[in-house]
């Protein structure tokens, strides 16, 4: 190995780690702020090494109620997750598994939902959900949010249900099993980590979501992102609480990225790119 | 059952599963649209909601084109978005060719840890660079010290917020780009490189050449997609500015959002949301039918 090649490796690596670096750093530092003593977080200079303390989660999980906000944004995320799913995947199973005029047509008009921009329809909806009296429940969240997630499920569960060999279904039509019983007894099972990657990215969009829950929620149903946001409202900002909300919100997300990074890239591109 | 409806069941059945979808999306997308349409033309304050709705024709929008703070909207909505996108293609590129190169070591982990950005709740991204970013004591103006360049007044500096916008976004998306750009390149023949290499073309005309041109298709799609998403922008901006210092960040959906919900003026809102929706179907539709491949 000559020099000048030892050098590009090495030069690579160090570009690759610093890349890496700058998009990690502020969630690594907002996690260390967050077990900073809390007048410390504000310090300046910046104290990199403390004695860790839970000072700031109490403060926000237990005497703010951050707590509170955590279970209703889980309700919220599993609500519209589950119900996006129940209507989406059939959806996607008769996109993708049946012919019939105009499909492909169909299958584009879901995607173009992904152009609305979330403003259009908050407005309206605000007035309809006061007027049928949904405002500020889980329910009307959990609608509102399932408009979001719909056309991304049905994308993304397209897209897997298409790579099942068409064979395993002739063969299980022949052997007598009706198209439905093919769905749930051979389908989903076999896209199980397509199902996996639609149930995790619907629920982070839904658990990411601010402007249609920030209008629709009441000060007990109001979601995590919302509540992280009102903190700033406060007239002395505790900038140790942000932090804890900040970390306390990138927990799930990272851990269920983990789990599911082989697709992430495809919910993201919203299936337009197979990968 | 009898027959003829069981044999429209079973020759139906594709179209018939799509349906449930189509009708829930008809109640809370198609309707509210409509709605929304319906709003833009009439006149209507929830301050005060007990005066009904007023049809008010195209008024609205007349109103909206000689309102300068529209007009200011509309141009830092382009602003943000333009920036936003050309800088994070530009990043994006570069640094989803540098993760396909096959020296980098723990590659896979490191991709892992650049997927969180674009997965972090907006809001969160916000506040994380409000603390970041503050000004008295935050940790990039901490280090920037170090090199002689002190208080930088990051969001709240009239001419600097709206950059300090585009770079969180870029923050946040540049992954997204780098991202589909190393798939696309682990995608691609091998072929035409090791020709170009034993023609002893250099790595900068092979890239310029060969790997630029095989890489469009991806890098128009990242494109659509973040003019779209960056054209709706609103989480971010929202916790760090609400559209100040001035009006320096006010992009269009934070002034629709604040003459909806602050002032109740729902019905300018609403043309206001309507024209961010014309723009945004306007900008897909010509760089779609520049992406389709002429026939």
């Amino acid at each position: 190995m000559n020099s000048k090649r030892r050098i590009e490796i090495l030069f690579v690596n160090l570009a690759a780690l610093l890349v890496t670096g700058w998009f990690i750093f502020p969630i690594i530092w907002e996690f260390l702020s967050s077990i900073k003593p809390p007048i410390e977080v504000t310090a300046n200079p910046p104290v990199f090494f403390f004695p860790p303390t839970l000072e700031s989660w109490n403060t926000f999980l237990f005497e703010k109620g951050g707590a509170l906000y955590l279970v209703n944004s889980v309700i919220v995320a599993l609500g519209s997750t589950a119900l996006s799913l129940a209507l989406g995947a059939p959806t996607a199973y008769g996109l993708s598994r049946f012919t019939f005029r105009g499909r492909e047509s169909l299958a584009m008009d879901f995607l173009s939902f992904r152009m609305f921009p979330p403003i259009v329809i908050v407005i309206p909806l605000f007035i309809v959900f006061q007027a049928l009296a949904i405002k500020n429940t889980y329910f009307g969240l959990i609608l509102g949010h399932t408009a979001f997630n719909i056309p991304f499920t049905i994308w993304l569960l397209r897209g897997f249900f298409m790579e099942v060999p068409l064979e395993i279904e002739q063969a299980s039509l022949v052997d007598g099993c009706s198209r439905m019983g093919f769905f749930w007894r051979m389908l989903l099972p076999m896209a199980a980590p397509g199902l996996a990657a639609s149930i995790v990215f619907s629920f982070i969009l839904s658990w990411n979501e601010f402007m249609f829950a920030s209008v629709m929620s009441s000060q007990e149903t109001r979601t995590l992102p919302v509540f992280s946001a009102s903190l700033l409202e406060h007239y002395v900002a505790d900038w140790g609480q942000f932090a804890a909300a900040c970390t306390l919100s990138v927990i799930p997300v990272f851990i269920l990225v983990l789990f599911t990074q082989r697709y992430m890239i495809k919910g993201l591109t919203y299936g337009a790119i197979k990968g | 059952m009898p027959p003829s409806l069981r044999r429209f069941f079973s020759d139906k059945l594709g179209p018939l599963l799509t349906a449930p979808s189509w009708a829930m999306l008809m109640a809370i997308s198609i309707y509210p649209l409509i709605y929304c349409v319906y709003l833009s033309f009439n006149d209507w304050n929830l301050l005060k909601a007990y005066i009904p709705p007023v049809f008010a024709g195209v008024e609205n929008y007349l109103h909206l084109v000689q309102d300068p703070l529209f007009l200011n909207t509309v141009q830092v909505s382009l602003t943000f978005s333009g920036l936003a996108v050309s800088i994070e293609i530009g990043l994006g590129i570069a640094v989803g060719v540098l993760f396909s190169s096959e020296h980098v070591k723990f590659g896979k982990v490191l991709r892992t840890v650049l997927l969180l950005p674009m997965v972090v709740t907006p809001v969160i991204i916000g506040l994380t660079w409000k603390t970041l970013l503050n000004q008295k004591w935050g940790i990039v103006n901490y280090f920037l010290a170090q090199v002689g360049i002190e208080g930088v007044e990051w969001y709240t500096s009239p001419s600097l917020a709206l950059l300090t916008m585009v770079l969180i976004d870029v923050w946040q998306w540049t992954p997204f780009v780098a991202l589909v750009v190393f798939a696309t390149l682990l995608s691609l023949p091998r072929e035409p490189f090791e020709a170009a290499a034993i023609d002893g073309a250099s790595r900068l005309r092979a890239f310029r050449h060969i790997t630029l041109p095989m890489l469009r298709g991806s890098i128009a799609l990242a494109v659509l997609i973040r003019l779209i998403d960056t054209l709706r922008e609103f989480d971010k901006i929202y916790v760090l500015t609400r559209g100040g210092p001035g009006r320096t960040t006010d992009v269009m959906s934070i002034f629709a959002y604040r003459t909806a919900f602050y002032h109740g003026y729902v019905s300018y809102a609403a043309a206001t949301s309507i024209v961010l929706f014309i723009i945004v179907i306007a900008l897909c539709t010509v760089l779609l039918g520049r992406l389709t491949p002429k026939q």
